[in-house]
């Protein structure tokens, strides 16, 4: 008999669930054996963040004295492994001039995000508390 | 891609999509909720860009 997604995702530590899902996207659900889900997610997840930097959008720099580019570098944290991949190409340096630059910068901090919230609910997930 | 409706098509269709994966569990509801939040998504900035249209910054 096929195991439900409740008892697959509760052999799980949940913390390594929400790791595992900040970092390849959809990598949470396709854990506790919501593959449709995760698929969707694996899928258009990274290809908002390519699309952000498609755009000339910025990944922005951790900098505190200025706290909205700290929030928003934050957010673009939260794609995971696509960004490491980005920075290591030295993509997403962003063009300041380009008619498409703030939809570039929305791609892609409205994909970190998106993903973080992903994340939670494969740890939901996880831990028991949703189908 | 210098369409600002294109870019708002493909912007709405993503989130739409992402949510509607996420929010709803059967494929018939997230594929009637996707549709509906992506006709919000539209029509919604279509609204807003000609209740804008009087007021330049």
């Amino acid at each position: 008999m096929r195991a439900t997604t409740i008892e697959r995702a509760q052999g799980a530590n949940p913390l390594l669930v929400w790791i595992a899902a900040w970092l390849v996207p959809g990598a949470g659900h396709l854990w506790s054996g919501q593959r449709l889900k995760g698929f969707v997610f694996l899928v258009m997840l990274p290809a908002m963040f390519a699309i952000g930097l498609a755009l000339e959008g910025r990944l922005f720099p951790f900098e505190l004295d200025q706290p909205l580019v700290a929030l928003a570098a934050i957010a673009d944290l939260g794609i995971g492994l696509p960004y490491f991949i980005a920075r290591l190409l030295a993509a997403g340096g962003g063009d300041v001039i380009a008619v498409t630059y703030e939809y570039g910068n929305t791609f892609l901090i409205v994909a970190g995000l998106l993903n973080l919230l992903v994340a939670f609910d494969a740890f939901d997930v996880a831990a028991g508390r949703k189908g | 891609m210098r369409s600002h409706f294109g870019v708002l098509l493909i912007f709405a269709f993503c989130v739409s999509t992402i949510f509607a994966v996420l929010l709803r569990d059967d494929v018939r509801e997230q594929v009637r909720f996707g549709a509906r939040l992506f006709g919000a998504f539209v029509l919604g900035a279509y609204l807003l860009g000609w209740l804008m249209y009087p007021f330049p910054l």
